[in-house]
């Protein structure tokens, strides 16, 4: 990319004054947890308190954007993934055939979830399917993107939680895939949009375990990103460390 | 007394810069670390003869005068970024066997400012996964737990070896990559720091692919000051 | 849209990922839940909405048409799980 890296170190401190911070209405999804919704409102309390102004914002695409996700992205990895086929490197299971050879090699090699996100991306990009499903997620993406757009008008960053639940245990979720996926449905608008974002730890939940904050800023705006990070950083205080962790906690 | 271990980023690059201890003293306190938190699974691959020569040309460099933003500091890698000579699996079982004959630019431009590697940590297959359940390599172990509850939670994913081991301090940061929150989510469920800039920011070259309109290299530390040395390295 | 056995046999040929014939039903019942999940995206007002191409706005820039790399066969082979006389080995194509 042709434009200079910033000295991001060098943009952090200083307070917030004269900046606009959106808080976007959608990311208000049903069945957040209470606590989550609590700290939100405390980030941007604290945000408030190093001079930034707080604006309620819409994004009205947000809710659509995890779905296009699992459009275009599957159809990217099935096109990625197209390279593993046990001739080049990695892994060979032997057949007749060199149809055969890749069959066994991609049927063995694989795992469960990379075989479904290649099965789907070879589904949506396949003859008759490719303008319903990959072409109108595109088509959304740039939905996504110009509400974002539309948001930096007049906002310079937006805060959000990183995600609707703190960790959950061991083979919880593998039996339901879109229970899984719905892991990133705050993360993902972003990533749809190409913008930089960070998760800060900001408190703890009612069972104890880390919960994060979430901003997100302009194309290649970093910087603000950063500094409105380490912003709500210093006002968390967040001191508690893991329980496992080397030479004790 | 302060453990090296307990040091962030910005912390450890002034005591290697100010001569308090030495990128080799660092190294040593960090592979032991790691060793004490095995059972979490956050390494498909340690490589500690190559930090601790890495580590010695830090010092080295330090002694001449020389050295980049982060001279001496030891991190975990995403085993999705290729490292020349040391085996790439993506978390995959398909790719046994695969050494890298290239490095990648994000690991090139860390080492160029002169940071250590530690291993290659565990992640979802592809980085398809937001648990770390999907690994050929086996779950990573999120080193917190709940009050009053021994259950093992995940790290998130896909990054979640990276998250975990910056968690509990058996690395000082660790390289991510996020598609669709792969760097942020694990960040938040392991209570530390993850950055994902903006696509494009971060060179893809020598990264293994999953959704390449998406997939962005981050980095995942103790605080957003490290966060912010560690990009300027990356970019 | 709704996927069938059949219809599922047929993509996993395309993909070229072996499937045992016991697993292609309730493959076909995950891959329906996901697929009648992002149905919900044709509810979007797309008319007249380009298709995303890039997330950034960048020109594709041209570098000096030089030949920068290439005489590595040994390195490329390295990997290769099986190769002879510097070419890789591929099941008999032609009897």
């Amino acid at each position: 990319m042709d434009i200079a890296v910033a000295d991001y170190e060098e943009s952090l401190g200083g307070d917030l004054k004269g900046m606009k911070i959106g808080i976007p209405k959608e990311y208000r999804i049903e069945g957040m947890p209470v606590e989550i919704e609590t700290l939100w409102d405390e980030g941007a309390s604290w945000l408030m308190a190093a001079g930034a102004e707080i604006v309620e914002i819409s994004l009205p695409h947000t809710k659509y954007a995890l779905p296009a996700y699992y459009i275009v992205a599957p159809a990217e990895a099935s096109s990625n993934l197209a390279r593993y086929d046990g001739v080049r490197y990695g892994l060979r299971v032997e057949g007749d055939t060199p149809q055969a050879l890749y069959e066994n090699t991609r049927g063995e090699g694989f795992g469960a979830e990379v075989k479904r996100r290649v099965l789907i991306g070879t589904y949506v990009l396949s003859a008759g399917y490719y303008d319903a499903y990959y072409l109108q997620a595109q088509k959304v993406r740039t939905r996504i993107a110009q509400d974002f757009h539309d948001a930096w008008q007049t906002v310079d960053a937006i805060l959000t939680p990183t995600t609707p639940s703190a960790a959950f245990a061991q083979g919880e979720k593998m039996d339901d895939p879109i229970a899984m996926y719905l892991n990133d449905v705050l993360t993902v608008p972003a990533s749809m949009a190409g913008l930089p974002a960070i998760s800060v730890p900001s408190g703890l939940s009612g069972e104890g375990l880390p919960l994060g904050l979430h901003v997100i800023g302009r194309p290649f705006d970093e910087a603000t990103v950063f500094k409105v990070g380490q912003t709500l950083e210093d006002a968390a205080e967040f001191s508690t460390r893991p329980r496992i962790m080397a030479g004790g906690s | 007394m302060v453990r090296l271990t307990d040091l962030t980023l910005a912390q450890a690059r002034d005591g290697i810069v100010g001569g308090e201890f030495s990128a080799q003293e660092l190294t040593e306190a960090y592979l032991t670390a790691m060793g004490a938190v095995r059972s979490l699974n956050c390494f498909i691959r340690e490589t500690p003869d190559v930090a601790m020569a890495m580590a010695t040309a830090a010092d080295d460099r330090r002694a001449r005068g020389e050295g980049g933003a982060m001279n001496g500091i030891p991190i975990a890698i995403k085993d999705l970024f290729c490292t020349k000579g040391v085996p790439a699996t993506a978390g995959s079982h398909i790719l046994d066997g695969f050494t890298p004959p290239y490095e990648s630019t994000v690991t090139h431009n860390l080492w160029e400012a002169g940071a250590v590697m530690l291993g290659k940590t565990n992640l979802d297959e592809f980085a398809m996964g937001s648990s770390n359940m999907t690994s050929y390599f086996g779950p990573v172990t999120n080193p917190w737990q709940r009050t009053g509850d021994d259950a093992k939670l995940v790290p998130g994913g896909s990054s979640g070896g990276s998250a975990a081991i910056v968690a509990a301090h058996g690395a000082v940061a660790a390289t991510g990559t996020d598609t669709g929150g792969s760097i942020r989510q694990p960040g938040s469920f392991c209570g530390i720091v993850g950055m994902k800039p903006t696509y494009g920011r971060c060179s893809r070259w020598g990264t293994i692919a999953f959704a390449s309109s998406l997939d962005q290299a981050g980095p995942l530390t103790r605080t957003v000051r490290d966060a912010a040395i560690m990009l300027g390295a990356m970019a | 849209m709704s996927l069938d056995k059949e219809t599922v046999r047929k993509i996993a040929t395309l993909a070229r990922i072996k499937v045992d014939e016991d697993a292609l039903e309730p493959l076909a019942g995950e891959l329906n839940n996901i697929l009648g999940w992002v149905e919900q995206l044709s509810e979007v007002d797309t008319e007249g909405v380009p298709p995303m191409t890039s997330v950034v706005a960048t020109e594709a820039y041209q570098r000096p048409d030089r030949v920068t790399d290439g005489d590595k066969v040994e390195e490329i082979l390295a990997n290769a799980p099986e190769e002879a006389q510097g070419f890789f080995v591929v099941p008999k194509v032609i009897e």
